[in-house]
């Protein structure tokens, strides 16, 4: 039954707004932290506005599973997130804040639990390669996390309350304001829940899986004149999560993360020079705790960044543009595993852009690193747009990109391995877009070949060392579909999208573990007046829990449904209430083997926005 | 540990050496008294925060294998890491180490028993039973445990207060090992009865495995074999390394020969030698990408057991090898096979 609504769904609203950036309605000039689709020449960008944003919990795993084709495994809901972008790793998505990689310096992912999604005014998903612009771990795609600026805006303020199922609540206050070349905004966010959802089939409970966070950010710009600005952007995230068990009789444990960022950010254009520079100070900490009541044996490890971003560009005519950049990163790692570990990086390379014409643009760039920790190979990304009509667009893209060993990698006491190369990736992709009245087609081809993966194995004793070991091939076809129409005091945006990813061990000839060969999401919004209602459907199928693709061990696919009715409470729409459904057909599911995910649960929301 | 009930099983040894083709007779000699008796247990320990530990069985003559032996007789999960199974006259414990539990089963029938959860059981790692009682080694709480095998009671905790490892408790001591994960060299030895530690032993760096055979206590470290003998709770000697010979782990004693591995291959030695073989017995010849290095090793009712853990990943496989190093059949089994014991 459920399948064929989701059939209903999809192809007689066959409806879907285009995943494309939406048109602003405000008269206010913006001004985007990170031109990300200037630089993607020959690549898709999706972006995911505010109210995309908040349909959803405010952590980027589940706003992403239900958004985009990326999957994630999650150890449990709100627990150790980590996604498989295009069929690649979890250290092979790069998480960028305002244009900044903060993939974890020990780990070389993100926990996508940790990031919390009420602190960005948009993010952008770019999938293929980049490393040349967002540096390690942009293999399978990147995850940028934007906070943009108007100015000569109207004071705002807004206030988003959620309490559901689970005792799960969320609190977000946010407020922002400008003159003609100032402006200020920041906000805070709290969310917490219990977490102590019913297993199906079981009198079980999700036991020791409560969590809190709070998330404050602060940016501000100012406008010296029309060539020159100055921002700043200032985040800060601290959670406290129970690992949840399985049996009531095993050790209770926690983590807490604390994540801050600063960056100050100088842009300035002097006749057809330009100039950006970043100075930025990122740092992260973890504590683990093995006993939940008492603070013996602790694991703990901070990691600071300090990181130099400088781009000069020169626009030789109005259509060809000509950049040099220049980074540097150093980060030092203390911890009860890392003994005050310092690794610098220098990275060095240029960028070009030509608008041959109205139809044709290319675009490349070419950029390397030296650095005493590994050999460094030199990385590319060449791209292309024709536009052959007006509604028929096409797109390619080639890239060279890489991950490098993390601190665990490189340093980890007894197993860590000084001879560690980078993972790389060679991949190439095409893309068709059509545009037919309201509609957007988009259909891609990829193909992405990985060498060298990094893989911890266990070695002489039962000591695990990290060696380069598999090569992996991935094979992708991406499909979406979007509608987006506005009739009388009607608005509906609707989105489809498909990939099948084919991810090969090379030597085993085996599909990588947790990578589905079929996902498929799909998403409807419809407002008539002051009432609004959304449904968002994500549909993965089986995975591999093991690397011989034992079928007994793999989990089972599954759909899930979320469903929003939201109402305007005044007639000037400042004050919404709603109601959410989670898990809409009850589904038993699991995105990590044998870590049970809840079944259909609830939420009521009040939103206020002056 | 796993020689106390080895020693029994002279008689059943030669008659499956001699039989080991005519199952018949050996059918007739004995009457098997569960359906998992007479035959190898594989402990396989499941990965780390999953409850995928399992047990599989395999026949003695090695033509039949079931894997899931817990599961299918419990319908139930064994639970999370099966770090080690120790075995009595009646019961088998499985030392479950993030479950915090010891299940106690049947030895030929593997029905649960019952569950020992006692707090001081912290991610237990081995134990080892006499005269009636059970003694577990704790790595979170660093103590010794001891129930009342009888009624499954629990009687007292010992503590340590360092790593405890393996442990052996033999005439009126008992033998703990301070060494885990390639770092300490002391055994601490407790009066059994008194329940206090009367001595710390200092065996070579990097102690790994020990055991007992015939009064004297075997501990295996990085540069050889630390000799003490259990009357007097002294060391008389040193059994050092031949050649080209690098850590060696894993020391299993079997008819007076040593047993042992060193990267992917197997060694032995007599337990009279002064020097360990560097020569192989038999090297297992792992693929690169597999690293095949005997993280389960056990030589039982004489068959050589190695186990391709494959990155637990996926399933092992265990390799059987006679004693002259023939390699026998390739089993597969479950995650993370860590060691193969007999059971009579």
């Amino acid at each position: 039954m459920r399948y064929i609504v989701l059939l209903v769904f999809l192809f007689s609203y066959f409806t879907v707004f285009s995943q494309e950036k939406k048109i602003q309605t405000l008269d206010t000039i913006y001004l985007k932290s990170a031109k990300i689709a200037d630089k993607s020449v020959g690549q898709k960008t999706i972006v995911l506005n505010s109210e995309i944003i908040q349909n959803q919990r405010p952590q980027l795993t589940e706003l992403l599973n239900f958004e985009t084709l990326i999957y994630f495994k999650e150890n449990g809901l709100g627990m150790v997130s980590s996604p498989s972008f295009r069929g690649t790793t979890a250290q092979q998505t790069a998480v960028v804040w305002n244009g900044i990689n903060i993939n974890s310096q020990f780990l070389g992912q993100t926990d996508f639990n940790t990031i919390s999604t009420a602190s960005f005014d948009e993010i952008v998903v770019r999938p293929g390669g980049g490393s040349t612009q967002f540096g390690t771990g942009t293999i399978g795609g990147s995850i940028n996390l934007n906070n943009n600026f108007s100015f000569r805006q109207k004071t705002k303020f807004s206030a988003h309350a959620n309490y559901g199922s689970f005792h799960t609540k969320e609190i977000t206050l946010k407020a922002s304001t400008s003159t003609s070349n100032f402006n200020i905004n920041g906000g805070v966010g709290y969310f917490a829940s219990d977490n102590d959802y019913q297993f199906a089939d079981s009198d079980k409970k999700n036991e020791n899986g409560g969590f809190y966070n709070k998330s404050i950010f602060l940016n501000t710009a100012y406008k010296f004149n029309n060539q020159q600005q100055l921002k700043l952007y200032i985040s800060f995230f601290n959670g406290l999560r129970h690992f949840s068990i399985l049996e009531t009789t095993q050790s209770r444990t926690k983590y807490k993360d604390e994540n801050s960022r600063l960056m100050l950010e100088y842009s300035g254009h002097f006749n057809q020079f330009f100039l950006n520079t970043k100075v930025a100070l990122i740092n992260e900490d973890y504590t683990y705790f093995p006993e939940l009541t008492t603070n013996t044996d602790l694991s703990t490890g901070n990691a600071t960044s300090a990181i130099l971003k400088n781009e000069l560009g020169y626009t030789i005519t109005d259509d060809i543009l000509l950049k040099a950049f220049i980074n540097y990163n150093n980060t030092v790692g203390k911890g009860t595993n890392y003994n005050n570990e310092e690794r610098a990086i220098l990275t060095t390379g240029f960028y070009f852009k030509h608008k041959i014409s109205k139809k044709f643009v290319y675009q490349f760039t070419l950029s390397g690193d030296s650095t005493s920790d590994y050999e460094s190979p030199l990385l590319f990304t060449v791209g292309a747009d024709f536009n052959a009509t007006p509604w028929y667009q096409i797109s390619v893209n080639s890239s060279k990109n890489y991950r490098i060993p993390t601190f665990n990698d490189l340093f980890w006491p007894g197993a860590g391995n000084p001879n560690l190369k980078p993972e790389t990736s060679l991949q190439h992709e095409f893309t068709n877009t059509l545009r037919l009245n309201n509609f957007t087609v988009k259909l891609t081809g990829y193909y992405n070949a990985i060498k060298d993966l990094i893989i911890w194995l266990p070695t002489s004793g039962s000591v695990w060392k990290p060696v380069n070991t598999n090569n992996v091939l991935i094979k992708g076809i991406e499909a979406s579909v979007g509608y987006h129409k506005v009739f009388g005091h009607h608005t509906i945006k609707a989105n489809a999208s498909y990939a099948y990813t084919s991810s090969e061990n090379r030597n085993t000839k085996k599909q990588l573990t947790y990578v589905p060969y079929h996902k498929l999401v799909g998403s409807l919004y419809y407002t008539y007046k002051k009432i609004n209602f959304s449904i968002n459907n994500n549909f993965r199928g089986i995975v591999f829990t093991q690397t011989d693709n034992n079928k007994k061990t793999a989990l089972n696919s599954y759909l899930l449904t979320n469903l929003k009715f939201g109402l305007a409470l005044n007639t000037k729409e400042t004050m919404q209430l709603g109601f959410k459904v989670k898990n809409t057909w009850n589904t038993k599911y699991q995105s990590v083997a044998y870590k049970p995910m809840p079944l259909r649960n609830y939420q009521i929301y009040l939103t206020l926005n002056i | 540990m796993k020689n106390h009930f080895l020693k029994t099983l002279l008689f059943l040894i030669s008659i499956t050496l001699f039989l080991s083709c005519e199952k018949n007779e050996l059918d007739e000699a004995y009457i098997a008294k569960g359906a998992y008796d007479l035959g190898f247990i594989v402990s396989n320990e499941g990965n780390f925060g999953s409850p995928n530990a399992s047990i599989s069985f395999i026949s003695a003559d090695l033509s039949t294998t079931i894997n899931e032996v817990y599961s299918k007789e419990n319908n139930a999960p064994v639970g999370d890491i099966l770090q080690s199974i120790t075995f009595d006259d009646n019961y088998a414990y499985l030392i479950l180490n993030n479950s915090n539990k010891v299940e106690v089963v049947d030895k030929y029938t593997f029905k649960r028993i019952t569950t020992l959860t006692q707090e001081d059981i912290e991610l237990p790692r081995y134990a080892d039973t006499k005269d009636g009682k059970l003694y577990i080694t704790n790595a979170r709480s660093k103590s010794v445990v001891i129930y009342n095998i009888a009624d499954f009671s629990y009687e007292t905790t010992i503590d340590i207060g360092r790593a405890v490892e393996q442990i052996i408790v033999e005439d009126d001591f008992m033998y703990i090992q301070n060494a885990a994960y390639g770092s300490g060299n002391n055994i601490t030895v407790v009066d059994l009865k008194t329940n206090t530690v009367i001595k710390t032993l200092v065996t070579g760096k990097g102690l790994n495995s020990m055991e007992e055979e015939d009064g004297v206590l075997y501990a295996m470290h990085n540069t050889g074999i630390t000799k003490i003998d259990i009357s007097t709770n002294e060391v008389i000697g040193e059994i050092t390394l031949r050649g080209s010979l690098e850590k060696p782990s894993k020391l299993d004693i079997e008819d007076s020969n040593i047993y042992f591995i060193s990267g992917s291959s197997i060694y032995s030695s007599p337990i009279t030698s002064t020097e360990l073989s560097d020569i192989p017995l038999v090297n297992s010849e792992v693929v690169a990408e597999s690293w095949f290095t005997g993280y389960g090793f056990a030589v039982e009712n004489n068959r050589i057991f190695y186990a391709d853990v494959k990155g637990f990943s996926e399933n092992s496989v265990v390799l059987v090898y006679d004693l002259e190093g023939k390699f026998l059949k390739s089993i597969n089994t479950g995650i993370g096979t860590n060691n193969i014991y007999f059971n009579d």
